[in-house]
């Protein structure tokens, strides 16, 4: 049996997998990137081997992928995010065709082929709007923590129309909501609906076909969750590990190549 | 808080209607790099323009836009001639 990983560096949180020669997960991890990327790398990998019984030596092909893919030091190649998500998608959810990204800095929509193949996709503009970072001001400003961001949002009764659309300036908007006696819930879910109107433009882009599935961190965000799917339309396909999208990509890129390789040899 | 689009003049030419090309999205290095090989992958031509920050809504988007060092850059692309359609991977 060989084994294949995936380590995608994100710019707030770092994920590796390790999958064996059926493409079954075998071993995963999530830590905070911090300042020292290199590290960050190497320390999620060392997670994900400790979660299975199997020898270093056996992980045949690594590759890297994200933001600082080219931070994986002990890895073999890199592949860009962008095909890691198609391909971790259609792996994950076969019915996958369009794939909607969030993370900590961009947001992504990309349209994918059966096989998981990229058809088309965009990007936020460099401008943060609408990306996890968004959710990371309302945190701030609210003093909530990001993981009960969502729960809190689904609380809403009369959710507020954040009209600011820059992330720096969000908090102070978010701050003068509170001045003026509206509850949190209600603030949390102006924000969702904020970055969710964002994100379903960048889907409509590249054409919102049905099997959209739901990567990156913020697909943990239920409050997200069922405010894309309501504005949509749609169920979106999403699991409890949908954040490790981008690297099962990567390691089934690695699959691929370990596999050349050893018929080759 | 009430801010003042910098422009309000609407082009004369939509973006996406130039010789074919279709403005994408505004990206700065690593990501720019990035962004520009996988639609090379895909059989795209690329044409990169520098942001000056002229066209954006708000006074503050162009302060954020100047504060780094290697400038943002729009990716415009155009469906190659040769038509290739090759994926990475």
């Amino acid at each position: 049996m060989i084994y294949t990983a995936g380590v995608d560096v994100g710019s707030t949180q770092t994920k590796a997998v390790i999958i064996d020669e059926d493409l079954n997960i075998v071993g995963r991890a999530l830590i905070d990137t911090g300042a020292d990327v290199v590290a960050a790398a190497e320390t999620s990998f060392e997670y994900a081997l400790k979660e299975t019984d199997i020898d270093s030596d056996l992980i045949k092909y690594v590759i890297g992928t994200g933001y600082g893919r080219y931070k994986v030091t002990f890895g073999d190649d890199q592949v860009t995010e962008i095909s890691c998500h198609g391909r971790g998608a259609v792996h994950m959810f076969p019915n996958t065709r369009t794939v909607l990204d969030m993370g900590g800095q961009d947001t992504k929509a990309i349209s994918v082929s059966e096989q998981g193949e990229i058809l088309d996709f965009c990007m936020n503009d460099k401008c943060a709007a609408g990306t996890g970072r968004f959710l990371g001001a309302a945190s701030t400003a609210l003093d909530i923590p990001l993981d009960n961001l969502g729960p809190t949002a689904l609380e809403a009764t009369r959710p507020v129309r954040i009209s600011t659309t820059c992330t720096v300036f969000a908090e102070s908007e978010i701050l003068s909501w509170l001045g003026k006696g509206k509850k949190i819930e209600d603030i949390l879910m102006g924000v969702h609906e904020s970055i969710s109107a964002r994100s379903i433009g960048l889907l409509r882009r590249v054409g919102i076909t049905e099997g959209v599935s739901f990567s990156g961190g913020v697909a943990k965000n239920l409050g997200m969750v069922h405010v894309l799917n309501e504005h949509m339309g749609l169920e979106m396909n999403v699991s409890d590990e949908s954040h490790y999208m981008g690297a099962l990509g990567a390691a089934l890129f690695a699959m691929d190549r370990a596999k050349t390789a050893e018929v080759a040899a | 808080m009430m801010r003042l689009p910098v422009t309000t003049a609407q082009p004369e030419v939509p973006d996406t209607a130039i010789d074919g090309w279709v403005k994408q999205f505004s990206a700065s290095d690593p990501r720019l790099s990035e962004m520009v090989g996988v639609f090379q992958s895909m059989g795209k031509e690329i044409k990169l323009e520098r942001e000056c920050g002229d066209n954006l809504l708000f006074e503050e988007c162009k302060a954020c836009m100047e504060s780094h060092p290697s400038g943002v850059w729009s990716i415009w692309t155009r469906d190659s001639p040769e038509g290739n359609s090759g994926n990475e991977s």
